[in-house]
């Protein structure tokens, strides 16, 4: 009965030994695992800094002005065709009674 | 030997053999054979102690090794790997945050001809993937009696895939960073390059070398690319169309002094700037200085009107053409009678214009363009810019002559800013590369009077209704300027075949928020001008194009109905009353 002790430290020392090598263990493979995802991270930002440098280099103005006259049928707007809310003009009865007409017909 | 006998005779084997001593029986040793037992004893005990010792120590290390690492061990993984993408050199950002310059991942090749086998064989494979290199220059390389020969630098990846392909075990990449311009010699002069060792040479890159190495938070300047296309390609349209060897153009704002557009032209390629032409380098619109001419009269007129000089109902005899010195000061298309202020201004009247200037003299003239900056280096953020060059000595006929634009060359950059601030309401805004935030409205400097600033913003519209500036005048946007046309200084006398010609604009004239300044170098007369090559034939039409597109761009909602100046101001009635018969007052 005297051993009981000696026995009882003896199992707690190896318990505890063996957690601390098993979490030593883990924690070298998270370390691992976490240099890996930095460089993984580090790879994005590299491709998102090139990537943006391609971007503005594809909205190069004299581009655009190209691409646009190939695909887009669009052109400069002429200050004339900017109106102001208040230039309208008002809706006549005339064209109010046409429209309820219409509206009237299509039912 | 045996000090002391048994009691009983000890047994002996009779070969010699020991045999258990009975256990009742204690052998006692003395003398040297205790000696060498004891000497035994004691070496057993150090040799225990020093291997106890031993596995002691490594047991402890083991113990501190797998617990300690977690905590004031450093840990290797963090440090190796930075937590920001280090490119070296900060970016550059236009306005809306477009990347003007950065800095690219690339790779640069290198061998070790000491370890080719063949440099005849792999010289020629080289060349079939860089053909840029000739073979012969490659395997002469590759022969070089070292270590460590360049072959190329800044591969494409392409390149760089290729030359992997070849598995040479003699050719070696090494990893560099490389600078870019996305827009190329679109933002060339304003930008500037750096070098091959990341230092930065010129522009921006330059002046702010310190800054950019030292951050990874990219530098915001004030221009906007899409501002910046425009006026480069309107500029060029007439540097083309009238045989001209060049251009500069700058669009300011008028309230916070930030740079939206500076064009000098031509314009070379920040990538590789060792080709381009010196003169292509050269920034026109803040290194070159200019005798600017007529555009001045912005200033002396604003002049006479600020220092209470003259009032705006005044005017003065144009008829006599001036004598002074050597000089005959005469109009460019003289109207011969008198003119009013105004009508000086709208016809660019040189004789009206110096005999304005005459009732201040030279002290008021200094002391005026002085608070205007145009008698000082601008402290724009660029290496490249010039201080203006004064006449030494200011005598009675320079102030004559600076009057009209003559005799005091400054760059395109400083007419602008003072342009803004003639216009502005008076407070002059030092111009600026940098973006500022939306809402820091810098103060100022107030150099002149907002009666005098509103005065001068409606005789600018003038000249552009009704007077030289016809051209630059685009559909809603109520522009007002000046035009100017000077003959180009050509060692220490004005050729008459190469000129500058320039306008100076500001829009919205009701409250001006971007100013506009073009100018062409050496224009020619052409067919469709009648041979005519001044700034309201050649640079006039820049500033409205420029204006009609950019107009929508920055929302300038445009009006249609006259202006207030236009329709019943004091000004345009002195103009029509004195005018009668001269054309423009019937319509």
């Amino acid at each position: 009965m005297k051993r009981l002790p000696l026995f009882f430290w003896l199992l707690t020392a190896g318990i505890a030994t063996a957690l601390l090598f098993q979490v030593s263990n883990d924690v070298q493979g998270l370390e691992k695992q976490l240099k890996q995802v930095k460089h993984e991270i580090l790879r994005e930002q590299e491709s998102l800094h090139v990537l943006k440098a391609e971007w503005s280099y594809l909205n190069r103005p004299d581009r655009l002005a190209a691409m646009a006259g190939t695909y887009l049928d669009l052109q400069p707007l002429p200050a004339a065709r900017i109106v102001e809310f208040t230039d309208l003009p008002h809706r006549s009865a005339d064209s109010a009674t046409a429209v309820a007409a219409s509206g009237e017909a299509q039912q | 030997m045996i000090a002391k006998l048994p009691n009983r005779r000890t047994r002996c084997h009779p070969l010699g053999i020991d045999l258990q001593p009975p256990p009742a029986e204690l052998v006692r040793l003395e003398g040297s054979v205790k000696e060498a037992l004891e000497t035994g004893r004691n070496r057993l005990v150090i040799a225990g102690i020093v291997f106890f010792l031993a596995f002691a120590g490594i047991g402890a290390r083991l113990v501190e090794l797998s617990t300690s690492s977690l905590g004031n061990e450093p840990a290797v993984a963090h440090e190796a790997i930075p937590a920001q993408l280090e490119t070296g050199r900060a970016d550059i950002l236009d306005r809306n945050g477009m990347v003007l310059a950065t800095t690219l991942p690339t790779v640069s090749l290198y061998a070790n001809p000491r370890h080719i086998g063949d440099p005849a064989a792999t010289a020629r494979a080289v060349a079939e993937i860089l053909p840029e290199l000739p073979v012969a220059e490659i395997a002469q390389r590759l022969s070089h009696d070292s270590a460590f020969v360049w072959l190329k630098r800044n591969l494409t990846p392409r390149q760089h895939y290729a030359i992997n392909r070849l598995g040479e075990p003699g050719l070696y990449f090494q990893r560099e960073q490389r600078r870019f311009y996305p827009y190329g010699d679109l933002t060339a002069h304003v930008v500037g390059f750096a070098g091959v060792d990341n230092q930065g040479l010129a522009g921006i890159e330059r002046s702010f070398d310190t800054l950019l190495r030292g951050t990874a938070a990219p530098l915001e300047l004030s221009l906007d690319v899409r501002l910046q296309y425009i006026l480069s390609e309107e500029l060029q349209k007439s540097i083309d169309k009238f045989q001209a060897i060049g251009g500069a153009g700058i669009v300011l704002d008028a309230v916070t002094g930030e740079t939206l557009a500076m064009v000098s032209l031509p314009s070379f390629d920040p990538d590789s700037p060792g080709e381009a032409a010196k003169e292509a380098r050269f920034n026109r619109a803040t290194l070159g200085v200019y005798e600017m001419g007529s555009v001045f009269k912005i200033f002396t007129t604003a002049m006479v009107l600020d220092r209470n000089l003259l009032t705006i109902e005044d005017g003065f005899d144009t008829s006599e053409p001036i004598h002074a010195g050597r000089f005959l000061i005469r109009d460019f298309k003289p109207k011969n009678r008198w003119l009013s202020i105004p009508e000086i201004f709208i016809y660019s009247s040189n004789i009206g214009t110096v005999q304005m200037a005459m009732t201040g003299g030279t002290a008021v003239q200094q002391d005026f363009l002085g608070s205007l900056g145009l008698l000082r280096r601008p402290d724009i953020e660029l290496g490249e810019a010039a201080a203006p060059m004064l006449p030494a000595p200011w005598r009675e006929i320079n102030t004559m002559t600076i009057s009209y634009g003559h005799g005091l060359a400054v760059s395109p950059l400083q007419v602008t800013s003072a342009v803004s601030a003639v216009v502005n309401g008076g407070a002059l805004q030092p111009a600026s590369l940098l973006k500022r935030a939306a809402d820091d409205r810098p103060l100022g400097r107030r150099v002149l009077s907002a009666r005098t600033s509103e005065q001068m913003r409606r005789l600018m519209r003038l000249a552009v209704t009704h007077g030289t500036g016809g051209k630059a005048d685009a559909a809603g946007y109520r522009v007002g300027g000046k035009t100017g046309t000077a003959d180009k200084l050509n060692g220490r006398s004005y050729s008459k075949g190469s000129r500058i010609a320039s306008f100076a604009a500001a829009f919205p004239m009701d409250a001006p928020r971007y100013v506009i300044f073009a100018m062409v170098d050496e224009p020619k007369g052409i067919e469709e001008s009648f041979g005519y090559a001044t700034g309201g034939w050649v640079a006039a039409p820049v500033v409205s194009r420029v204006v009609e597109r950019m107009g929508p761009m920055y929302g300038v909602a445009p009006r249609f109905d006259p202006l207030q100046d236009d329709r019943d101001i004091p000004l345009l009635m002195t103009v029509k009353a004195q005018g009668t018969g001269h054309g423009f007052a019937t319509n």
